[in-house]
């Protein structure tokens, strides 16, 4: 890996590694420029990764977060991670596009918020990472027949084979999802053998997580990845532009000069950051807007051993809720199938279902009968729900961040009618004892992208209003929710960002 | 342990890093057990919570794990990246919360909670759950959310023990080696593999 002094002015450093910084790092270096990545976590070689739950720990955020509002969420092993790649080490890499109307739903329905940025434009760039990364799915997607995938879906577990069943029973088109992995063997990358610990890191690289797609690319085009270095402040010059990143490392304060910075640590750090030093904040944005997918979840027990920890854990997918025509709410949102490893699924009937006692002891017999379905749906931005800083001191002086989070009565209607209609896919693919968890997963918003500086943090490109040399690629910048996964779209917008900082002029 | 188990965890079905953090967890010496982080009095308080929350009889029969000292463990740890914004860092929490209920128990049943009989706590705990119950710290949405933690922590700490998942027949963490990764060919209706671990106690039918 090559190095630069820290008192060389790099063309730009990045912080953090995940799904918003690693393409960014790829192409900024491949065109030629100085790249420096800061990244709070460390290395793991991914052979190391381990599907023992309490162990996988070291791949996930976990300095604390302070949990607020109607809908508190939990942190750490459910959505942030930690490490050179970023969370993308544990993502589930359930990759559904963006749907074109969920940019637009304010225009639809005079709720919610519209993209600054066509469907049009950002679709090269989805395709892009879909190539780049690896991406499997079927052969014809019902939704978009037009669409190609590079692998054919692995292979299918209980779950996705109950909620096949159980939407053909009720008339809803269902298939094999798009899926970040791949499943055939692509240079030291292996195919993916079902082993079903996605979430606790991939040890054979099947999953196209960033630290085996970007990252090489970028380190083979001379950036520079710094672990265990974490960015607290910022230097500035008399005109305001920042001039370097002060980062923490090994107990000491270090800072390297740069020409720009760019912003990765994702909706939570990347707030907190800005708080912190109150820069980029004319607007008030910061920190606002904050925004969580309604992640409704249905669970039951089927009468023949479903073991959900084997296979790709949520590989069925219906798209045919994006818009559900007997709706009391605007948006949509996705169904997937779920497996799901022990203590996540013993944690959810806990938290979700509220057992304990021996209804508990008993209930935990179930879990290799169990079959699972999730929704990922819409969430309007608030201006109330939002991340602030805490009067708790974190890492390197910073204030512990405080994430308050409500249901508005959106996403509690949408919430109740994915649970009904998850319950009916259930009941219909033969699972009886069925239940319904109240749960939100992601986090997006925060630092909203948009067309005016008194209105939102960065504009349609990710670069600051308030300071030019200062951009945001996570996904922070989403001014929506949507009901996809998050990970496409960021990576997209990034390699979008990265073609504008090269003066590449993309499309709007 | 099942001696199929144990046989599984010294095959090569599962990686070095994974066999040692099961076998460490195995080893925990728990008793006796003098807690480190929680007062006495709140640690007694614990253990006689955790049987309640989570009786253990049914799966381990006498072999239970002191989910107590556990716990008490964990809490000197870095926790697990969050927690509800109204109350105190995980151990002062803790302590709070059992010596709270200890003085509530007290006044409202004229026992000590350590005194108390399963179905007294029963009755406390249920109430603590419908957010219907507040200590001297804690008000009662707070103190439901602390349980909300309890609850968590006592069954992560369970299900994630080689002994319970050998009595679940749970094969998560048989998926691969660290020589030949083998991950699972056999899912979905083709059922189990013939190595895979069997399943003890199934669930009761009473649908």
């Amino acid at each position: 890996m090559k190095r630069y002094p820290t008192t060389e002015t790099v063309d730009a450093v990045i912080v953090g590694t995940g799904a918003g910084g690693a393409p960014m790092m790829a192409v900024l270096a491949e065109a030629g420029l100085s790249v420096v990545a800061l990244e709070a976590g460390k290395w793991h070689a991914p052979a190391t990764h381990t599907p023992d739950e309490e162990q996988a720990g070291d791949i996930y955020w976990l300095e604390e977060r302070l949990s607020d509002g109607k809908n508190p969420q939990p942190f750490g092993g459910n959505n942030s991670g930690t490490g050179v790649g970023g969370s993308t080490l544990h993502y589930g890499a359930f990759m559904p596009r963006l749907d074109a109307r969920d940019m637009t739903l304010h225009t639809e329905t005079g709720q919610g918020r519209d993209w600054p940025i066509r469907y049009e434009a950002l679709l090269p760039y989805l395709i892009k990472v879909e190539e780049d990364i690896g991406v499997s799915g079927p052969a014809s997607y019902p939704w978009d027949p037009t669409r190609r995938y590079a692998f054919p879906p692995p292979q299918r577990n209980e779950a996705a084979l109950a909620m096949m069943r159980g939407c053909q029973a009720i008339g809803l088109k269902s298939a094999d999802g798009p899926v970040a992995l791949i499943t055939a063997k692509q240079g030291t990358r292996e195919a993916c053998v079902g082993c079903g610990a996605c979430h606790q890191g991939c040890r054979n690289q099947a999953k196209s997580s960033a630290d085996v797609t970007y990252i090489p690319r970028a380190l083979a085009a001379g950036a520079e990845i710094r672990a265990e270095c974490f960015a607290h402040d910022f230097k500035r010059d008399s005109q305001g532009r920042i001039t370097g990143v002060i980062y923490r490392q090994g107990g000491k304060d270090v800072m390297q000069r740069c020409q720009r910075v760019i912003l990765c640590a994702g909706a939570v750090e990347t707030a907190r950051l800005l708080l912190h030093t109150g820069l980029a904040n004319r607007s008030d944005q910061v920190g606002r807007n904050y925004m969580a997918h309604v992640s409704t979840q249905v669970w039951g027990t089927v009468d023949h051993v479903t073991r959900p920890n084997k296979g790709y854990p949520s590989l069925a997918i219906t798209e045919d809720m994006i818009r559900p025509k007997d709706a009391d709410f605007v948006g949509g949102y996705l169904i997937q199938s779920l497996g799901m490893m022990p203590m996540t699924w013993a944690t959810n009937v806990v938290r979700g279902r509220g057992y304990w006692g021996e209804k508990l002891t008993r209930y935990l017999r179930d879990y290799n009968y169990a079959i699972g379905l999730g929704a990922h749906g819409e969430c309007l931005p608030s201006p109330d729900n939002r991340v602030i800083l805490s009067n708790e001191t974190g890492r390197a002086g910073m204030p512990k961040p405080l994430i308050t989070l409500s249901y508005s009565c959106n996403e509690k209607a949408l919430h109740r009618h994915a649970g009904l209609w998850m319950t009916r896919i259930a009941e219909a693919a033969g699972a009886r004892d069925i239940w319904t968890s109240e749960r939100s997963a992601h986090m997006m918003g925060t630092c909203r992208m948009g067309t005016d500086p008194d209105d939102a943090v960065v504009n349609a490109w990710g670069r600051s209003f308030d300071i030019e040399n200062l951009w945001i690629s996570d996904h922070s910048i989403f001014p929506s929710a949507t009901c996809a996964n998050p990970a496409a779209p960021i990576m997209a917008l990034s390699l979008r960002a990265a073609d504008k900082i090269l003066g590449r002029a993309p499309l709007n | 342990m099942t001696s199929t188990y144990e046989q599984l965890l010294k095959s090569d079905r599962i990686s070095a890093r994974t066999r040692d953090a099961l076998e460490a967890r195995a080893a925990f010496k728990e008793h006796p057990y003098r807690p480190r982080h929680l007062s006495d009095r709140a640690f007694t308080i614990l253990e006689a919570l955790t049987a309640v929350v989570l009786p253990q009889k049914s799966l381990l029969g006498r072999k239970a794990l002191n989910l107590a000292a556990r716990i008490d463990a964990r809490l000197g740890g870095p926790g697990d990246g969050w927690r509800f914004a109204h109350l105190p860092p995980d151990r002062q929490a803790y302590e709070l919360a059992l010596c709270g209920l200890d003085d509530v128990c007290h006044e409202k049943l004229g026992v000590r909670l350590k005194d108390a009989d399963i179905e007294m706590i029963q009755v406390l705990l249920n109430e603590v759950e419908a957010a219907a119950m507040a200590t001297k710290d804690l008000s009662e949405d707070h103190l439901r959310q602390w349980f909300s933690d309890l609850c968590a922590d006592c069954v992560q700490i369970f299900i994630s023990h080689p002994s319970v998942q050998a009595q679940l027949g749970i094969d998560a963490v048989f998926n691969g080696g660290d020589g030949p990764f083998q991950g699972f060919e056999i899912m979905g209706a083709a059922g189990s593999a013939p190595w895979e671990p069997p399943i003890l106690n199934a669930p009761e039918t009473d649908a």
